[in-house]
């Protein structure tokens, strides 16, 4: 603690997906004394996050096709039938896959169903 | 003065030695546009990595002999990451597993292969934890993680313990981690893609989401029916809110899944069910999913 306060300000990183929300968040930061902002790259004191970890949890938020095949994975789909439920190759559909796991995975060892059954529908 | 034999030189030789005793069960698995290892786990059967295997086109494998053989799928287990590859023809000896040495902290050593030479690694064995389940749902029997590098051409190798045995197969995991598949799992999952040609699935036949419940605590709401599947048989309908798996509480599909997967095709579940506020259950026979 002493580091923290010999530094000043305490430094807050703020990893929300939803661009208006981190604006709005990122405005009242910069208004309150004693905590600033995160440069890019810098290392936070803290992590403002979603506190349900539904998008908050990811450094990169999912893309579009990304949250369509986390729920096929989710389901124990193969590449194949992920690219077959989607219209798109399989080997398209690995690409995706590696990446939404990669993602997943930020926090260690990570569920894709907790996160999947936040965003909607999946097939059991 | 004589020099004795340095005990570095003694190490070096018996991990050289390890790697030439498992090579000849290593086999290189060439498939559209990707190299990787595999090993030979009964006579003519083959056991590679699903996710280092391409999605179609021929696959041939290579022998530590330098033999070529046409291989054909005979099934792939994502969940798991266990493909099983059928080749005949050529001289193999296959693998036997058992070791009692995976630990943290024991040294390790990958024996892959490129074309038909040993490709080696070795580090240590960094982390052995509980059985756990893989983003698909795959049960695995143990995590075992390694510090070691793996290059995308030794995945689907060997990991022998200290004592030269094998003790499971090395991927590479999410980040680049290196993991093991271990010999639990892949006799499981290879004997059942070897008797059916795919694992079967448990399936429940529901589209289901989470929701907060008006009291508190949350569930798995019925969002969607398969009008032929399991569920609809059992009686769950649409807007159905499921709150127990045979008696245990399941707060969220998460809970719900796991407890799917780790019940067999068939098997006759009961279900504590909410519909319209009031408590109905239901008795579920298990289907195996449909493919596609």
């Amino acid at each position: 603690m002493t580091t923290l306060a010999a530094r000043g300000d305490l430094v807050v990183s703020i990893r929300v997906a939803e661009p208006e929300l981190a604006a709005r968040l990122g405005d009242l930061i910069g208004q309150t004394r004693g905590l600033r902002v995160a440069d890019p790259g810098e290392q936070a004191d803290l992590i403002l996050s979603r506190p349900d970890g539904a998008e908050g949890h990811f450094e990169q938020p999912l893309t579009p096709r990304e949250r369509d095949v986390i729920a096929l994975l989710a389901e124990g789909l193969s590449n194949r039938e992920i690219g077959g439920r989607l219209g798109i190759s399989p080997d398209t559909a690995k690409f995706h896959v590696g990446r939404v796991i990669d993602k997943l995975d930020a926090t260690g060892r990570t569920d894709a169903v907790a996160h999947a059954a936040r965003l909607g529908i999946i097939r059991l | 003065m004589t020099s004795s034999p340095s005990p570095l030189a003694a190490l070096s030789s018996a991990l050289a030695d390890a790697v030439t005793a498992i090579s000849p069960h290593v086999v290189e698995v060439q498939s559209h546009r990707s190299l990787a290892s595999g090993f030979i786990w009964r006579d003519g059967l083959i056991v590679t990595p699903d996710e280092t295997l391409a999605e179609e086109g021929g696959i041939a494998i290579e022998l530590a002999d330098g033999t070529v053989l046409d291989a054909t799928l005979v099934g792939r287990d994502p969940a798991t990451d266990v493909a099983l590859l059928r080749a005949t023809g050529g001289q193999m000896t296959p693998v036997v597993f058992g070791s009692d040495a995976v630990r943290p902290g024991g040294l390790t050593q990958i024996v892959a292969a490129a074309e038909s030479a040993p490709l080696a690694a070795f580090g240590t064995i960094v982390a052995v934890g509980p059985a756990w389940q893989s983003m698909r749902g795959g049960t695995i029997d143990t995590r075992i993680e390694l510090d070691l590098p793996l290059r995308r051409r030794a995945e689907g190798g060997l990991a022998v313990d200290g004592n030269g045995r094998a003790f499971g197969m090395a991927v590479r995991g999410p980040r680049g981690r290196t993991l093991v598949i271990p010999a639990a799992t892949i006799d499981r999952v290879a004997g059942q893609i070897a008797e059916h040609g795919r694992v079967p699935v448990s399936y429940l036949g529901a589209g289901l989401r989470d929701v907060p419940l008006d009291d508190g605590g949350s569930g798995a709401m019925a969002m969607t029916i398969d009008r032929d599947g399991p569920a609809a048989a059992g009686g769950l309908r649409q807007g159905d809110i499921i709150l127990s798996w045979q008696d245990e509480r399941v707060a969220h599909v998460g809970a719900l899944l796991r407890r799917l997967r780790a019940t067999p095709v068939g098997t006759t579940v009961t279900l504590g069910v909410r519909r319209g506020g009031v408590p109905v259950e239901l008795a579920i026979t298990l289907g195996d999913r449909p493919a596609g």
